[in-house]
């Protein structure tokens, strides 16, 4: 934790900086700085890194929530990670939760909510108000109502859907039940991307827009060559984010429940059916180590992305 | 034309689960599960249900606005400092320390109870609003720093260095300068801080049981587990329909004010 609260180092002359300014160009100081970052460091070390290390250490022992090794649990080393890697379970869980990022996170709500912004950039009135209000209100709802919602509209008898579609006793949550995650999860989170492509379109210059248009490029060339590099830095870190929050969304569960059979366990449903519904601390805790890694993995990637843009 | 058919329809697939939710809370008790388009007859059932003396729901909204206020107040205080300091420093390790913190901040939220259980109740914070506020304000920092860092470091060095040619003091450069223009990205992070408060849900059910304290989304679990045979769907959904209300308000007067900035 010492990298983390210390202040951080002033590199003093850093020839990669930005049209050789010195690297300090808000005049801080490297003390000042310091203590401008302690802060935010310091709680998110406390109350976030630390329990986290805490849960690493847990996938370490065959800690339980129950019975004797609640009460003193024993170190088994790599056992809890050898189980997950042997378990069939477990790659079933990860393949499904690849393909709800992909489906729901990277198609879903990255191009849709790139659409609706595009769509939306020079309107004004209240058409456009409309469509950002309910997006926004898609997502700010809290999950607890927004599953009751879901469940009452995808119900097999009595539900509003089936009742739209003419189709009653269509079980979607039994028959397709990743197909109904997928497209319950694009409906929730769509209006992050669609609030931050917006600003981001903002940052755009009309005048580059302009000239393009004049010297006659089309509508996708005017996105490929002036809209996408403009706002390349957005577009990763929205990718980052929203990958990895629908990679360790909960909320299938309150839909599916996992199942039928597993059919829609994702990895995080998973860790939370081993952990606190069978008691399993330590295998869940296990589990969520490799989870932990493979968001290192993803962050790392989309950063290299960030940092290698010229 | 097809853009404003494709606007429809997204208004469409966003608007139908929200427009139920809003009627069925309109619908009498006996009628919860009809399929009309309007409710008929309109009722307040719901809502009388909702506010009645012994479910206090009243006073867990009054818990969630103490709670998800104070969250974001602070976070934004600690974040937008951070926030400058990284985008204006180059320093060592500053993108390793980035990654690290979106990578924990991204840990299976379920697990990392386990461990806030036992230190809180060490410390003692268990039934009090800090055992809420502060891991929420450890959830929510990692993404306003993140997206505050973004902001900061589109604006050009030139704007400091001019205000300090000017005799301002790099604090004063900072907050009359390079706060107001940050404004915006400060604003939509707000939103995002008060929203995720608001909603937060397994903290909140962990740390408190003590009903005066509980926060609203709370509540609403509860009222279902209290009669399990027959699930209180009007009293839900007219639940639903007020939580959603600081929401809404929140994010217009910010909107309004981020388009005047």
């Amino acid at each position: 934790m010492a990298q983390a609260t210390s202040p951080p180092e002033v590199v003093k002359e850093d020839a990669r900086t930005r049209r050789g300014y010195s690297s300090d160009a808000a005049g801080l100081g490297s003390l000042r700085a310091g203590a401008f970052v302690a802060p935010a460091l310091l709680l998110i070390a406390a109350f976030l890194v630390f329990p986290a290390l805490w849960v690493l250490y847990l996938g370490l022992t065959n800690y339980r929530l129950t019975g004797a090794a609640a009460a003193e649990p024993e170190f088994v080393g790599l056992a809890n990670l050898l189980d997950a890697v042997f378990n069939p379970t477990f790659w079933n869980s990860t393949w499904l939760t690849v393909q709800f990022v992909l489906g729901s996170a990277v198609i879903g709500q990255v191009v849709l909510g790139f659409t609706i912004a595009w769509l939306l950039r020079d309107r004004a009135g209240p058409l456009k108000r409309l469509v950002e209000g309910l997006v926004i209100l898609a997502w700010i709802l809290p999950s607890a109502v927004v599953s009751f919602l879901w469940v009452a509209l995808l119900d097999r008898d009595g539900g509003t859907l089936n009742a739209l579609l003419g189709i009653p006793g269509f079980p979607w949550l039994l028959d397709h039940p990743m197909l109904s995650i997928i497209v319950f999860n694009t409906w929730r989170g769509t209006a992050f991307s669609m609030m931050l492509y917006g600003a981001a379109l903002g940052n755009v210059p009309p005048s580059h827009l302009e000239s393009a248009r004049l010297a006659g490029a089309s509508g996708w060339q005017q996105l490929r060559d002036v809209v996408f590099p403009h706002i390349r830095g957005h577009i990763l870190t929205n990718l980052l984010l929203i990958s990895l929050w629908t990679f360790n969304d909960f909320s299938p569960f309150l839909l599916t429940a996992g199942g039928p059979d597993g059919r829609s366990e994702v990895l995080a449903v998973h860790v939370y059916k081993v952990a606190l519904q069978s008691g399993e601390l330590g295998y869940g805790a296990a589990v969520s180590t490799i989870i932990l890694l493979i968001n290192l993995v993803v962050a790392v990637f989309y950063l290299r992305l960030l940092r290698s843009k010229k | 034309m097809w853009r404003r058919a494709g606007m429809i329809g997204i208004a469409l697939y966003c608007l139908v689960p929200f427009y139920w939710m809003v009627v069925s809370s309109f619908r009498r008790t006996a009628d919860i599960h009809d399929k009309s388009p309007l409710p008929a007859p309109w009722s307040l059932e719901s809502y009388d249900a909702v506010f009645a003396a012994d479910m206090g729901f009243g006073r867990s909204l009054v818990n969630s606005l103490v709670v998800a206020g104070t969250t974001t107040a602070v976070t934004l205080l600690i974040g937008t400092m951070a926030a400058y300091a990284l985008a204006r420093l180059a320093f060592r390790g500053k993108n390793v320390i980035l990654a690290l913190v979106i990578a924990v901040s991204m840990f299976p939220g379920a697990l990392l109870i386990v461990p806030l259980l036992e230190l809180f109740t060490t410390i003692g914070w268990i039934n009090t609003y800090q055992a809420m506020i502060v891991p929420s304000m450890s959830f929510a920092l990692p993404l306003t720093i993140w997206n505050l860092t973004t902001f900061f470091r589109q604006l050009p060095y030139e704007l400091e260095q001019a205000a300090m040619i000017d005799g301002c003091t790099a604090f004063a450069a900072f907050r009359r300068v390079m706060l107001p223009l940050a404004a915006p990205g400060v604003f939509t992070t707000a939103i995002l801080a008060f929203i995720a408060t608001w909603n937060e849900f397994i903290i909140a059910v962990t740390m408190v049981n003590d009903q005066s304290r509980q926060t609203a989304t709370v509540r609403i679990a509860q009222f279902t587990g209290a009669a399990k045979f027959d699930t209180p769907f009007g009293t839900q959904m007219a639940a639903g329909v007020l939580v959603t209300i600081p929401l809404v308000s929140r994010c217009c007067s910010s909107s309004a004010a981020s388009s005047q900035g």
